[in-house]
This record gives C-alpha cells, sequence and structure tokens, in this order.
C-alpha cells in the first residue's frame, strides 16, 4: 500500500476495548464490530486494487463525498472478507446516485434501501440465492448489508440523532436485505432487464418501505386452474401488492423458483408479469378512504371509518397516478409529484428469481415496497483488476 | 493495537445572512412550497394575508421538485434576482 491511510488512528489496548470504544462512540449499528485496524483495512483496499482517497459515493445533494478509505473501514468492522469490499463499493455508488435520492431515508416512515446482486461473483463469494435468502445465515449477504448499514450511518449521518427520523425503524437493516438473484433463471437474470451484458456483475439498489419485505404464499396451487396459473398467481401478487401506501415507487418483487417456473411453464417472461401488475395493481378510493389516505374535498368531513365519506362506488373506484390533480384546489402552485417520475412506465416493477426450491405446492414470493421517491438504481461491481 | 475512525464529517458551508428588510412595503415575495401535500394550501393562505396588509409590489410561486433535497439551483437563482424576500413552507 503505498497511500497512507488518513483516518484517525486511535490507541485501543485490545480487541475487548476496540468493540467497547466502538459502541461508546456511536461507530455500531448495535452489534459488536470487528476492530478496523490499519493493517485489515489496508488490506481491503489492495485488494480491491483502490486508493484510499478515492471517492466511491458521492451525494451532490449535501456535498458529501466517502471515500474508499472509509467505505473499507466500515466493511471490516461489519465482518466482510475483502472480497466482499467491490460489492459493497458498488452498492455505495448505487444508494448515492442522485436517482435513488437518498434522503428519503430520512423519512418518518423508515423507508432503507435493499439490493439484488447478480453475476458469476456471487457464486464466486459464496452469497446465498436460495433457501432461507433474505437470512440471516450466510457471511456475505448479512455482512454486505451491514456494511452498507455502517457506511451510511458513520459517514452520511443515516441514524437516529443523525438525519433519520424513523418513528418504528426497519426492522429489515440489521440483515441488511441483500439478496443474491439465482444465475440460472430462465428469463434472464435482472442485470439485463437494467441493460447490463450478459455475465455482468452488478448491484442493483431498491428502496425498502412499510416495514420491509412482506411474504406472498400461493397455496394450496391446485385450486388455480390449469392452464391460467400464471395468470392466476400473478392476481395474488397484485393483490398484495395493491395493499399497500398507495406510492408509486418502482416495488420489487422476489420469486421464489417454484413460482417462477409457473411463468415459464406459460410462456411469461418479465414483461408479461410487468404488464399485467401495471393493469392490475391498484387500489380503490374506498381503501385509502379507510387507511386514511384520501383527502377530506370541499364540504366533506372525516369519520371515525375512514377520513371522507364513503361513497357507493368507492370499491371500485381507484386511485389514479393523476391523483395530485384531486388534490388541486386552484392553489395556483406548479404541482411535481415526488413520487417518481418514472413511476408510470416499465421501471414500475422490478423482478428477481431467488429463494428456496421445496415446496412444490407452497409457492412464495416476496414483495419490497418502495418509497415513492427516488428510482432504481444498478451499478457494475468493479472486481480487481477491472478499470472503474 | 490501533484503530481507524470509520465516520466522516462535513464542515457545513459558511454562508452569511442577506440584510433584513425594514418593510413589506413595495416589495416582491417569492413563496417556495416544498411539494409536500397542504403546503401550497397555507402558502395559500399565507399570501392572501400578507397581500391583504402589504402593498406589495409582487408575489412569485416556485415549487422544489422534491421535498426531501435542497431546491435546485435554478430556483435557488430566480429567488435571488427575482424577489426581495422567501417565504419557504
Amino acid at each position: 500500500m503505498s497511500k497512507p491511510l488518513t483516518s484517525e488512528h486511535i490507541d485501543v489496548a485490545d480487541d475487548a476495548a476496540a468493540m467497547e470504544y466502538a459502541w461508546a462512540h456511536g461507530w455500531s449499528d448495535g452489534l459488536p464490530i470487528v476492530p478496523p485496524t490499519p493493517e485489515r483495512v489496508a488490506h481491503f483496499l489492495d485488494h480491491a486494487g483502490l486508493a484510499p482517497s478515492q471517492l466511491v459515493g458521492e451525494y451532490r445533494v449535501r456535498n458529501r463525498g466517502i471515500t474508499a478509505e472509509k467505505v473499507a473501514i466500515n466493511a471490516v468492522m461489519a465482518g466482510c472478507k475483502a472480497e466482499y469490499l467491490p460489492v459493497v463499493l458498488a452498492a455505495t455508488e448505487a444508494v448515492t446516485d442522485p436517482a435513488f435520492r437518498l434522503n428519503h431515508i430520512a423519512s418518518t416512515s423508515s423507508p432503507w434501501p435493499a439490493f439484488i446482486v447478480n453475476g458469476p461473483v456471487t457464486k464466486a463469494i459464496g452469497m446465498n440465492s436460495g433457501m432461507y435468502v433474505l437470512g440471516p445465515g450466510n457471511r456475505a449477504n448479512a455482512t454486505i448489508g451491514r456494511a452498507i448499514s455502517l457506511v451510511l450511518a458513520n459517514c452520511m449521518e443515516a441514524k437516529p440523532g443523525g438525519v433519520q427520523q424513523g418513528i418504528m425503524g426497519n426492522a429489515a437493516r440489521m440483515g441488511g436485505m441483500v439478496v443474491a438473484e439465482k444465475d440460472d433463471t430462465a428469463w434472464g437474470p435482472l442485470s439485463a432487464a437494467r441493460g447490463f451484458e450478459a455475465g455482468a456483475n452488478t448491484v442493483t439498489g431498491v428502496s425498502m418501505w412499510e416495514g420491509g419485505p412482506q411474504q406472498v404464499v400461493a397455496f394450496p396451487a391446485e385450486h388455480f386452474p390449469q392452464g391460467k396459473q400464471a395468470e392466476a398467481f400473478s392476481a395474488v401478487l397484485a393483490e398484495y401488492l395493491s395493499d399497500g401506501y398507495g406510492g408509486g415507487g418502482t416495488d420489487t418483487v422476489i420469486l421464489s423458483p417454484i413460482w417462477h417456473k409457473v411463468y415459464l411453464d406459460e410462456g411469461w417472461g418479465r414483461d408479461d408479469l410487468r404488464r399485467y401488475l401495471e393493469s392490475h395493481v391498484r387500489t380503490s378510493v374506498g381503501r385509502l378512504k379507510r387507511r386514511r389516505r384520501w383527502i377530506p374535498g370541499p364540504g366533506e368531513q372525516p369519520t371515525i371509518a375512514a377520513s371522507a365519506p364513503l361513497k357507493p362506488g368507492d370499491e371500485e373506484r381507484y386511485y389514479s397516478p393523476a391523483r395530485e390533480k384531486e388534490f388541486d384546489d386552484g392553489s395556483g402552485y406548479e404541482r411535481y409529484s415526488f413520487r417518481t417520475a418514472k413511476r408510470d412506465s416499465k421501471e414500475r416493477f422490478l423482478f428477481a428469481v431467488a429463494g428456496g426450491e421445496a415446496g412444490q405446492g407452497q409457492p412464495f414470493a416476496c414483495i419490497i415496497r418502495a418509497y415513492d421517491a427516488g428510482e432504481p438504481v444498478t451499478k457494475r461491481i468493479r472486481l480487481p483488476g477491472e478499470s472503474r | 493495537m490501533k484503530i481507524l475512525n470509520p465516520t466522516m464529517s462535513f464542515a457545513p458551508e459558511k454562508g452569511k445572512l442577506a440584510p433584513r428588510i425594514e418593510t413589506l412595503e413595495g416589495k416582491t415575495i417569492g413563496f417556495l412550497w416544498n411539494a409536500y401535500p397542504g403546503g401550497d394550501r397555507l402558502l395559500k393562505r399565507a399570501e392572501e394575508i400578507v397581500s391583504a396588509k402589504y402593498r406589495l409590489k409582487g408575489m412569485r410561486r416556485y415549487t422544489k421538485s422534491y421535498l426531501g433535497e435542497p431546491a435546485g439551483k435554478e430556483i435557488l437563482k430566480k429567488l435571488a434576482s427575482d424577489c426581495d424576500v422567501v417565504s419557504p413552507r
């Protein structure tokens, strides 16, 4: 290592003292950390072929630039191996990209990023894409997610006392929500759908809202009509996806291999599923009123049961993407939606295939509803020797 | 043994306050909405109250494209050049 590490060097007696120091100074997420010694950090940077001062995450909106050295320190603390660092770096790039609108993680509703990793690197570093993929249990999945959480907490003030105002917090953050997609999906990997070439190593950062991932199970499968299973299974997904806060971000659906096979058997590709969901995921006005998400109109008063009086036909009237216009009472202010501009486009849903293979009669999926600002960002993972 | 500090801190940009004005009479006020639902109604009411109380030269309306980030440079430039006073919400 030719270039010095410029972070403050702190003397501690031993490993135990290092962990206590980290706890005492707010560096930890609550769990013990691996002491970030200069030797360990230098080894990580050498392995990745990066100078310590290399800027990795530039979040210009807050004039922040996170260096490779800081990412490496936090990755060591998280318990990563050196070979995981390129994935952590790419994930840091993804969430600091302006399109991700990272500041949304400050929300009182506690959104947090989740990540889908693609490419040969997932096998090379031993990531889990199979049973119990959401974890815990796999060192790579768990520590990569934890590293990102520590980087953002320690370098971007993404913690209470910093910028985060989450009332409840995000239970999925501790595990980090990093999944590897299965690399043998017949309809191609998520990375290809995101525009990358075959065999690319990528990380896709998505927004994870509403408390974290929600499991969907479609069984007993024998009750689904033959030849119409793809549509029936998609209807279940649409039912769950419609049951959200009514936001407009890009939702992510993780399909177990058994569920995915339903689509393969009936010739559905990603676009077929996306088109189905785009026309079937919708929240009725009645549901929005009962969820107190519908602002009363002129002369209307909220009730005990609903934020605006329920009217006949409300269950069949649906939230429209142009809903902002419903709130326009002539104030004269130009109305942008702070929802992502891409929500009406083909980016409305992302799909990844991961999870266990057992349970023929119990197809599982998992939905990750997105906060309604920012959009998913995919970044290439640059392995040692690859140019940046 | 030694350990490295994992945190980064950033010195806030030093700015200075614009000179305060003595009165709103004859001034152009810029109203900046942060795009959060309801804020536009609040500002519209603020416009009504202020324009009833003072003879303003003018009022301008601006909207941030996203509530969670600072107003963009374009809006800041317009606020500085077109308005005497800014009222954000």
